[in-house]
């Protein structure tokens, strides 16, 4: 698969970098490191944004601003007219480049096209992730966050992200509460056992209806004996021919009865069978009111009770109805002020301390909390006034709606905190208990009555067929039932096949990816441990990342702290710079082994939290180990973003180098540009701003400082880094130190004897560099200089004369270089250089 | 399953697929064309699609 680096990007009219009409053009080290510093507001941040717009499509610090204060309209220049828009140009392995066009309109949208690139969104979607761009915030996170969140981070930044997908969604649907809702699982159960309890109620129905009529069941519970004895009973008492019968046969009971026992009795008969049907429901009804107990009363009201703690007082469920919604419009719209309050208008309702959205969002907050709660009591409460009957009560026997239960059920509006004590329910249903003793007592004298006037042989037939009638219509519902159970296992006894299937391919993906990340682990332990090394120096510390034996968890811990040698956690231990390196050493370890297309890391200010000297351990470590080059062909392109003034200039001395890069940023208030390092054409800018008398006192030390790190790096001189140190007015006099005395070592050793004499002496050093290092403390101040054009330009010689006791004359045919440094100090004649010196 | 560090995610789960179809179960064309589907890149969706094939499965099965 092609690996892809950045080529360029070309920036215009986006986030700080105005540029209208002049885009700012990055051409990138494909095969190294391009380091671009930038002083806080020169439009750095800006070009580390633009590179992250424009392949993933938002800015990632967005994400963790809260919404009243993230508004995308900044994301375009706010002074660039028209559209911002960036080009990036990738290069593959095979040398192909993809082109990507990103306009950024005022809303912060992006739009992308491209002509080289057929689907340029998916281009870029499968270039990297988010881990590909590092500041120091992002990486502080990987030791701060739980071991879990540590073992995604680790798979996402060694590019094995959309195994974590995988993971989410096997454990997504194999997960037994997801199950049970997608598939209706419990629903289904549920249904079986009480399909289950009904039809066993329905067979003892059944039994008690034939015993009381007379037809008892021999043994066990047989449906085609009581259909056989259905079929009998209709055959020999009304003549019919009903050769065979089952639940589908259409039997009219009712039809049947009347056509045998004529008009005379019909009415009284048939009223006597439904008085008495409506005894027994009326008692059954009764039976499951009284249910209703005080104690029931008691929990139903502390579920309300606990739902009112959530807000403080009633008017906040007022407020939260009328802003539930308005304030997902606020959340929308970006602009709106958030001082304004969206439904009315009324302005400058917010205080010094919280805007009113704020205020609002909190209160919304508070009442979606008691909604959800309220929610919860309102399901109960009305799930055990249907379960004890109350509701039918109501609509049977009172008129329909006006009943109290059913009133609160179908009202919308919410019940009030004393609504169990100012309503006594047990009162309310005493009363119903009592309606219904009532009414049992008038059905049982109109029972009486009727019985007086229907002779007992018709009275017994209409009972008899009555207990037949609902018999079958018990085995019509037994059936139904049955077959419901029958489907709904069935159903289930797939779904169990489904389960233990995706559960078995869950464990079996888990393990080999545990196992996976296990290798994994072990590989990024080893750089870390190295690479925290390079960085810290030979402390007593080291760090160990190792991987639970379950699960995608990792741990950073520390196997060896000074002392002790036993696991430790490293994030409670650590000091400051010494866990940002732990994190800049595991993250460069794991991206090392990043399989993602896009090849190259672009990391901002991940120095800045950095004690003096480490930074510049990590940038020898970027440029040794980590960047892409000839020796390191599994490196990354490393684009690297600073404003750390401490490793200015050693990014400076950098560009020098075969595959690194380094800019400086220039910026103005329009337009933000670049410029390489080079002491020639820094010499030609300052006498640029000479002539023009633009020229600062702090030009002269900086060119000064660039020259000393010149021919340090030039003639390889072993100088420590601690020399450099954060105080900038010293920095001359200590560079000029740390090569008198390198030198001075190196000539009492005798080892440069073909340049021993060329190269100054202490008293050249004095003498030559005195007067610089007291013109320059005297014009570091930075304010303007007094001296005349003559005056500084001879600065500026003097410090070339300099520079010149390092370098020799070589004009010889053969090379021909002109003034150069020499190669080495004990070789300094260039390879193939036949000049004498 | 085995997976190899050396290669990157895409050939990984390419060894994912070709292991779940190695299985004999109707379920395993079910699972590998939704997990695998672009239009259920995101878990929820991805539940959805299992949610509604799997259902459908059944019914048919039981019918």
């Amino acid at each position: 698969m092609a690996k892809y680096f950045i080529k360029s990007i070309s920036i215009e009219g986006f986030r700080g970098i105005n540029n209208i009409g002049c885009p700012l053009l990055i051409n990138l080290q494909t095969d190294g490191v391009t380091s671009i510093f930038g002083e806080n507001g020169k439009g750095k941040s800006s070009i580390f944004e633009a590179f992250i717009f424009s392949i993933l499509g938002r800015i990632v610090r967005f994400d963790e601003f809260p919404i009243d204060i993230k508004d995308k309209k900044s994301i375009k220049n706010l002074f660039h007219p028209g559209d911002g828009c960036i080009t990036i140009e990738f290069i593959d392995d095979s040398h192909s480049i993809s082109k990507i066009d990103v306009k950024v309109n005022t809303n912060g949208d992006r739009t992308i096209s491209s002509i080289s690139t057929p689907d340029p969104e998916a281009f870029l979607k499968s270039l990297c992730s988010n881990l590909n761009f590092l500041d120091h915030k992002s990486f502080e996170k990987i030791m701060m966050s739980s071991s879990e969140d540590t073992g995604k981070l680790f798979a996402n930044i060694v590019g094995f992200g959309k195994f974590i997908d995988i993971k989410e969604k096997l454990d997504k649907i194999s997960r037994t509460q997801n199950v049970n809702n997608d598939f209706g699982r419990t629903v289904k159960e549920t249904a079986i056992r009480n399909n289950k309890e009904r039809i066993n109620e329905l067979k003892e129905e059944i039994k008690k209806k034939l015993e009381e009529i007379g037809f008892p069941l021999v043994g066990s519970f047989n449906r085609d004996e009581i259909l056989t004895k259905i079929k009998t009973f209709i055959n020999y008492q009304y003549m019919e021919k009903i050769k065979s019968i089952s639940t589908h046969t259409l039997i009219d009971f009712d039809l049947l009865i009347k056509n045998k026992i004529g008009l005379t009795y019909e009415e009284d008969a048939l009223k006597l069978s439904s008085q008495k049907e409506n005894v027994e429901t009326l008692k059954s009804l009764n039976r499951s009111i009284k249910k209703f107990s005080n104690k029931l009363v008691g929990i139903i009201s502390r579920k309300l009770q606990s739902a009112y703690t959530y807000i403080d007082t009633p008017d906040d469920i007022v407020l939260g109805k009328l802003f539930d919604d308005a304030i997902i419009s606020y959340d929308l719209i970006s602009e709106f002020d958030k001082n304004t309050c969206i439904l009315c208008n009324t302005e400058n309702l917010g205080n010094t301390k919280k805007t009113f959205y704020t205020k609002i969002n909190d209160k919304i907050d508070q009442y979606r909390k008691f909604k959800a709660s309220y929610n919860s009591f309102f399901s109960y409460f009305i799930r055990q006034i249907k379960s004890c009957k109350i509701i039918d009560y109501e609509q049977i026997k009172l008129k329909h709606d006006s009943g109290f239960f059913s009133s609160i059920e179908k009202d919308n509006d919410y019940l009030k905190s004393d609504f169990f004590i100012t309503n006594n329910l047990l009162d309310i249903l005493q009363e119903y208990c009592d309606s219904i003793k009532n009414e049992i007592v008038e059905i049982n004298a109109s029972i009486k009555e009727l019985t007086a006037k229907v002779p007992p042989k018709i009275s017994k037939l209409v009972e008899v067929n009555n207990a037949f009638k609902h018999v079958f219509r018990a085995l019509i519902e037994i059936e139904d039932l049955s077959n419901q159970n029958e489907y709904n296992s069935k159903y289930l006894h797939e779904l169990e096949n489904w389960t233990s299937y995706i559960n078995s391919i869950k464990e079996d993906y888990e393990e080999s990816y545990n196992n996976l990340m296990e290798e994994i682990a072990s590989i990024i332990d080893e750089d870390t441990k190295k690479f925290f090394r390079e960085i810290m120096g030979n402390v007593e510390i080291t760090p160990k990342i190792k991987k639970d034996t379950r699960g995608q968890k990792v741990n950073i811990l520390l196997e060896k702290f000074y002392s002790n040698t036993s696991d430790l956690k490293a994030a409670p231990l650590l000091s400051e710079s010494y866990k940002n390196a732990l994190c800049i050493s595991i993250y460069l370890a794991a991206v090392l082994k990043s399989k993602n297309r896009g090849n190259f890391i672009i990391v901002d200010d991940i120095t800045s939290s950095f004690d003096s000297g480490h930074q510049f351990y990590l940038l020898d470590l970027i440029k040794t180990k980590i960047s892409i080059s000839s020796t390191n062909k599994k490196g990354k392109q490393v684009i690297f973003l600073s404003h750390d003034g401490l490793i200015k200039k050693v990014l400076n001395q950098n560009n020098s180098l075969h595959n690194w890069t380094h800019y400086n940023l220039n910026f103005n208030k329009d337009i933000t540009s670049l410029k390489s390092f080079n002491s020639t054409e820094q010499r030609q800018v300052i006498e640029n701003n000479i002539a023009s008398g633009n020229y600062m006192g702090s030009d002269f030390r900086l060119y000064y400082e660039s020259i000393l790190l010149e021919i340090i790096e030039k003639l390889d001189l072993e100088v420590p880094f601690s020399l450099i140190n954060n105080n900038d007015n010293k920095m001359v006099s200590k560079l000029i130190n740390a090569i008198h005395e390198i030198i001075e070592l190196k000539r009492k050793s005798g080892k440069i004897t073909r340049v021993a004499r060329r190269l100054p002496n202490e008293c050249d050093f004095k003498s030559h560099t005195q007067q610089l290092v007291n013109n320059l403390s005297h014009y570091a101040t930075g304010s303007g200089a007094s001296l005349a054009t003559p005056v500084l330009i001879r600065i500026l010689d003097d410090i070339d004369t300099f520079k010149q006791f390092f370098q020799y004359n070589c004009t010889c045919p053969e090379k021909h270089l002109g003034w150069s440094y020499y190669n080495t100090l004990t070789s300094p004649l260039h390879k193939g250089c036949k000049c004498t010196l | 399953m085995k997976f190899d560090k050396n290669k990157d995610d895409i050939k990984n789960l390419d060894i994912l697929k070709k292991e779940i179809l190695k299985i004999k179960s109707p379920f395993s064309r079910i699972l590998v064309d939704s997990l695998f589907n672009p239009s259920s890149s995101e878990s929820d969706e991805f539940r959805n699609t299992i949610k509604e094939n799997i259902s459908q499965y059944i019914k048919d099965k039981i019918k």
